[in-house]
């Protein structure tokens, strides 16, 4: 009962914080820290639910937000930049249109990457989504017809005006969505639908045996976590104020897994602890002083880079892993076994489908 | 599963503290200056854009220094100080460095971009959405960043890149005899506005430009274009940043390629005359050019800035780039309407914007002042490469055009200026 | 545009020899994964770093004919020695952990490209390959009846290396065994062989395969940052394309990418990507596993 109630009051707090915060702090902090953190969050729970409930590491993601991110470009913007050259005229759509579009195209496209690596499984899922994703990028680069090449489309303006000029409004919309989305998911994976998902994940050749279509489920677990992607997509075209290949090539690819996998792979929660966390570590490294030569500011790749693969080496749950094996301790209490981290029972998947595990603690 | 979710619940409540705390840390110095300097120091334009800062700090010293104990210069009274940030050619990582200089930095005066992209796709609007903050061009050269829909704080003293092209589309013509010529140049702003200034001119005369080849930034594989260049040509027109140059025309002579070349104005400056490459000297040898400076001007004023440049910076190049001047230009700017205004940056910088669309000065090129988009007006230099009696190869002046103005002399009216620069316009095949 | 024949073949020839330089690097790739199921996305930062490396002794050494030919051995041996410390310090601690890994490479990757470029800064490095190799070579359809002597030369080193590899599985007895452990790895321990060697030393050939592709390349295309994720990407493509841990699939694969991106880029420049990523997904849908891969 009393731990109930203190749950209670962290979260009414929690609530609380995210809430009043773009009230108390400056515009920076309420846009390219908060609105940030939360829509990069977004975009790292996209590929959080695909390999934390489906078994799926998509590298293609920041590329779908990033597809979504330049339909609502072409569709909305005010002009058209004069090196696209197979649009005559601004389309000019409505915003609320244009985000439809936007999220269907995203949801699409994401469920036809999931039909091409339908039949391929882990590590080469991973190689297959990265190729994509990344060849996204080249593409946008060498598109001058309806995707602006290098330059990309510019002065993009949300139905808000400048995101930058309306901070507060444009926080609590990226924090809506974020809360729906994170909710949404949450919630998918008790349905049959997600429980199933997990079943394929854990031992796909029992699933078929069963008598349920894995190909499907994947294919509309793409498609779903497209549909998450979309939203990222569409609202960092608006805090951007513009897109470009810049938004979605290998380092952006790249950032996105480093968040994913430092807040924890297997948690959502993780996308969005990881996305503060990472957007922390690049506003303030540059504050660091540089020490021995050794300027943050300016290696912080490096830094990024050792944060990631000391998490990977050591705790491969992220920070919510940190955090729960640090609060088991304090307790001294065990909780229920820890979950076997996704990057051991990933490998064992669609290997040997007799010795994959048994996971007890199948509820997320 | 309780336990994660308070966990979760107990972190998040940690960062969000702590960021407000830190949030609430912002305290912004009163009584100082902040000038925020915005260049490249990753991708194709690494070493131009150290330049860059190199022509800051010259400014600096020269008009607000010596520079303190803290690192800090001082003018009209008041303590200077210099934020740098580093971008990639990239209108993406411009905005995001731009944005932290101005909102979380929260500097008074932003001097950037390097590059055409930069300044027209990401900078000028951003200026747009910031009025109370005063922008200053680096050496971004895109026409359109103040010909058409300026920003009214944005301000460029460093002419764009069609001026840096005058009187080459005539040399082209007259003195080289060129008729038929392609171009090769990279698909962006930049590049097209450098088009546009040379074929107003070799177009207006009569001359062909048969074939256009827009390559990728940063392209290392020239192999299509060389290809695909038609036999019978006169002279390849190249405007292709330092990095790019070289790689082409070492594929370009590789594959016995032998047209000429005429150069745009960072094609064969000195950092590509002064890098470490292959360059094959006597193709190179004589290639007109054009741009805002060259490195045989031996007017006074400049060879007072080459020997204080050579002085500050003895590991530099071996002759100030064009980027170092503009930089260095656009600093000395922001630093004489400082002192005119006595560093009063009240009300919205009224009085300092005002100052900077006035002022008139003269820089190691002779003297600049702003047309009515904020555009400068300045002279141009059409130069010729050459060698000098050590080996090392460099720019010499074979004319100088006074006073030019974004529109080249031609009238706003003319029908080259009819339509933005891209890769279709102007065209005269 | 119009099309002009000999345009045409000169195009097929820059897409041999970028298909060269491709079969080199994806042929390190394919080894490493096809044996040791280890995708090793720090291939493309190895090859950078050897270029690096096999450039900063070329030119410490004058930048002669012998000193381009030394760079080449040092960036292979130098990066076989890394590809070794990759295998023997982290790797190898972790096998059958295929996610683990490859998040461990990445992790790698982000670390040696920022430092590559704190040590060598954003400026283009270029080699100066012997003079004999330079300039031009009179080849009858080519465009100017001319074409890069370098490029030829890059594209038969690509055809001997290729065949001593082949030799190497086929004729020696390491080729066995490596082809072996392709085929059934936990058979090959059960063999009483030395696995952990042999992963050693296939890990250090195919890094070393990487370092030399480096300086081969670099001598046509020059080098800087963002050619690790370049032929990274590139390899990840070709060996999607050809199949795991087949040579054969590998010189298959680099032909077909090579070219289509070569075509691609001349006569569809707006839609270039999509020729190759067209490719990759055309023949995902037909065979899974590559042209010539096997199931795991």
């Amino acid at each position: 009962m009393k731990r109930f109630a203190t749950r209670r009051s962290a979260l009414f707090v929690l609530a609380l914080g995210l809430i009043v915060y773009p009230l108390v702090v400056s515009r920076f902090w309420s846009v390219t820290i908060g609105a940030h953190a939360l829509i990069l969050g977004i975009i790292a729970l996209s590929l959080i639910f695909l390999a934390g409930y489906g078994g799926m590491i998509s590298l293609a993601q920041t590329a779908i937000a990033g597809m979504a991110a330049y339909a609502v470009a072409i569709l909305t913007v005010p002009r058209l930049p004069q090196q696209i050259l197979a649009i005559p005229d601004e389309p000019h759509w409505p915003a609320y249109l244009a985000v439809a579009a936007a999220l269907l195209i995203a949801t699409v496209m994401g469920a036809l990457f999931g039909l091409i690596g339908v039949r391929s499984q882990g590590i080469y899922l991973l190689m297959l989504t990265a190729a994509l994703g990344v060849g996204f990028f080249y593409f946008a680069e060498a598109n001058y017809d309806f995707l602006g090449g290098h330059g990309g489309i510019p002065e993009v303006v949300s139905p808000i005006g400048y995101t930058s000029q309306n901070p507060a409004v444009f926080y609590y919309i990226s924090l809506a969505a974020a809360v729906a989305l994170y909710l949404g998911v949450r919630y998918l994976v008790r349905t049959p639908f997600g429980l199933a998902l997990q079943g394929i994940r854990d031992n796909p050749r029992r699933m078929r045996a069963l008598g349920y279509s894995v190909g499907l489920h994947r294919i509309a677990a793409f498609g779903i976590a497209g549909f998450i992607a979309g939203v990222g997509g569409v609202l960092t075209v608006w805090y951007n104020g513009s897109i470009s290949p810049g938004t979605v090539d290998l380092t952006r690819v790249i950032e996105l897994l480093v968040i994913a996998v430092v807040g924890g792979l297997i948690f959502p929660e993780g996308a969005f602890v990881g996305a503060l966390a990472f957007v922390l570590v690049d506003t303030f490294a540059s504050s660091v002083p540089a020490i021995g030569g050794f300027s943050f500011r300016e290696r912080f790749n490096t830094l990024i880079g050792l944060t990631f693969l000391l998490v990977v080496l050591f705790s491969p749950n992220g920070l919510i892993g940190i955090a729960q094996d640090l609060t088991a301790r304090l307790r001294r209490r065990r909780s229920a076994p820890p979950r076997e981290p996704l990057t051991e029972s990933l490998s064992r998947v669609g290997r040997d489908p007799a010795s994959a595990h048994a996971d007890p603690a199948s509820e997320p | 599963m309780r336990t994660r979710r308070m966990t979760l619940a107990r972190l998040l409540a940690v960062v969000f503290v702590g960021s407000l705390f830190a949030g609430a840390c912002q305290v912004g110095g009163g009584g100082e200056i902040k000038i925020g300097g915005l260049a490249t120091l990753e991708g194709p334009f690494a070493v131009p854009g150290q330049d860059s800062f190199r022509g800051m700090e010259l400014a600096l010293d020269e008009f607000a220094g010596p520079k303190d104990a803290d690192g800090k210069w001082t003018v009209a009274g008041k303590k200077v100080t210099l934020i740098k940030e580093g971008s990639d050619a990239t209108p993406d990582v411009a905005l995001a460095k731009a944005k932290k200089l101005i909102e979380q930095d929260n500097v008074d005066i932003l001097i950037g971009p390097l590059s055409g992209d930069e300044g027209l796709l990401a900078i000028k609007p951003y200026a747009k959405q910031n009025p109370e903050k005063t922008f200053l061009n680096g050496s971004s050269a895109a026409q359109d960043t103040t010909f058409r829909d300026p920003a009214p704080n944005f301000f460029r003293f460093s002419t764009d890149g069609a001026q840096w092209q005058a009187g080459l589309g005539s040399y082209a013509y007259d003195v080289k005899g060129y008729r038929n010529m392609v171009l090769v140049a990279e698909d962006y702003s930049f590049p097209y506005t450098q088009v546009g200034g040379f074929m107003y001119e070799f177009c207006d005369k009569g001359g062909h430009v048969v074939q256009k080849f827009w390559t990728k930034l940063g392209e290392k594989d020239y192999s299509a274009v060389v290809s695909g260049i038609p036999a019978g040509i006169d002279a390849i027109y190249v405007a292709l940043g330092g990095a790019d140059a070289i790689n082409f025309l070492t594929q370009y002579q590789a594959a016995g390629g032998t047209a000429p070349m005429v150069g745009g104005s960072i094609t064969v400056d000195q950092t590509v005359l002064g890098a470490q490459a292959n360059i094959p000297e006597d193709y190179i040898l004589g290639t007109p050019s054009a741009g805002p400076i060259a490195d045989s001007n031996d007017e006074p004023a400049w060879l007072a800035f080459v020997d204080a440049y050579q002085k500050a910076f003895p590991d530099g190049l071996p002759s100030p780039s064009l980027f170092a001047h503009a930089y260095y230009i656009e600093t000395k700017a922001a630093l004489l309407a400082l002192e005119e205004v006595n560093g009063d940056l009240s009300g919205g910088q009224k009085k300092f914007m005002e100052a900077l669309s006035k002022l008139k000065f003269d820089t190691p090129t002779g003297p600049v002042g702003l047309d009515a988009n904020r555009n400068g007006i300045a002279n141009q230099y059409v130069t010729e490469v050459a060698k000098k009696d050590d080996g090392s190869l460099y720019n010499k002046v074979v004319s100088v055009t006074q006073a030019v103005d974004q529109t080249l002399g031609l009238g706003a009216d003319s029908p080259y200026l009819a339509q933005p620069v891209s890769r279709d316009f102007p065209s005269c095949p | 545009m119009t099309f002009d024949p000999v345009q045409f073949v000169t195009v097929g020839l820059n897409g041999l020899t970028q298909a060269a330089i491709y079969f080199l690097v994806a042929s390190g790739f394919t080894l490493i994964f096809g044996l040791m199921r280890t995708v090793n996305l720090a291939h493309g930062s190895l090859y950078l770093f050897g270029a690096y490396l096999g450039w900063s002794v070329g030119a410490a050494l004058g930048k002669t004919a012998e000193a381009w030919v030394v760079a080449i051995v040092v960036a292979f041996v130098g990066m076989a020695l890394v590809g070794f410390l990759m295998q023997r310090l982290l790797l190898g601690w972790m096998a059958g952990q295929d996610l683990r890994q490859a998040l461990v490479t990445i992790g790698l990757s982000i670390i040696a490209a920022d430092l590559l470029l704190m040590r060598f800064g954003g400026v283009i490095y270029q080699f100066t390959p012997p003079p004999f190799l330079f300039g031009s070579t009179s080849i009858p359809f080519a465009v100017s009846g001319q074409y890069s002597t370098y490029r030829l030369f890059l594209v038969a080193a690509a055809i001997v290396i290729g065949l001593l590899l082949w030799l190497l599985l086929t004729r020696t007895k390491l080729g066995m065994i490596i082809r072996a452990g392709i085929d059934d790895r936990h058979m090959l321990s059960a063999l009483g062989v030395d696995v952990p060697r042999v992963f050693l030393l296939v890990f250090a050939l195919g890094a070393g395969l990487a370092g030399l592709a480096g300086v081969l390349g670099g001598s046509a295309l020059s080098i800087s940052p963002g050619e690790d994720a370049r032929y990274l990407l590139s390899s990840l493509v070709v060996v999607i394309v050809g199949g795991m841990g087949s040579l054969g699939g590998v010189a298959i694969g680099a032909v077909i990418v090579g070219v289509a991106e070569q075509y691609g880029n001349f006569y569809w420049p707006y839609y270039a990507p999509l020729v190759t990523f067209g490719i990759m997904a055309a023949v995902l849908a037909l065979r899974p596993h590559g042209l010539r891969g096997r199931p795991a």
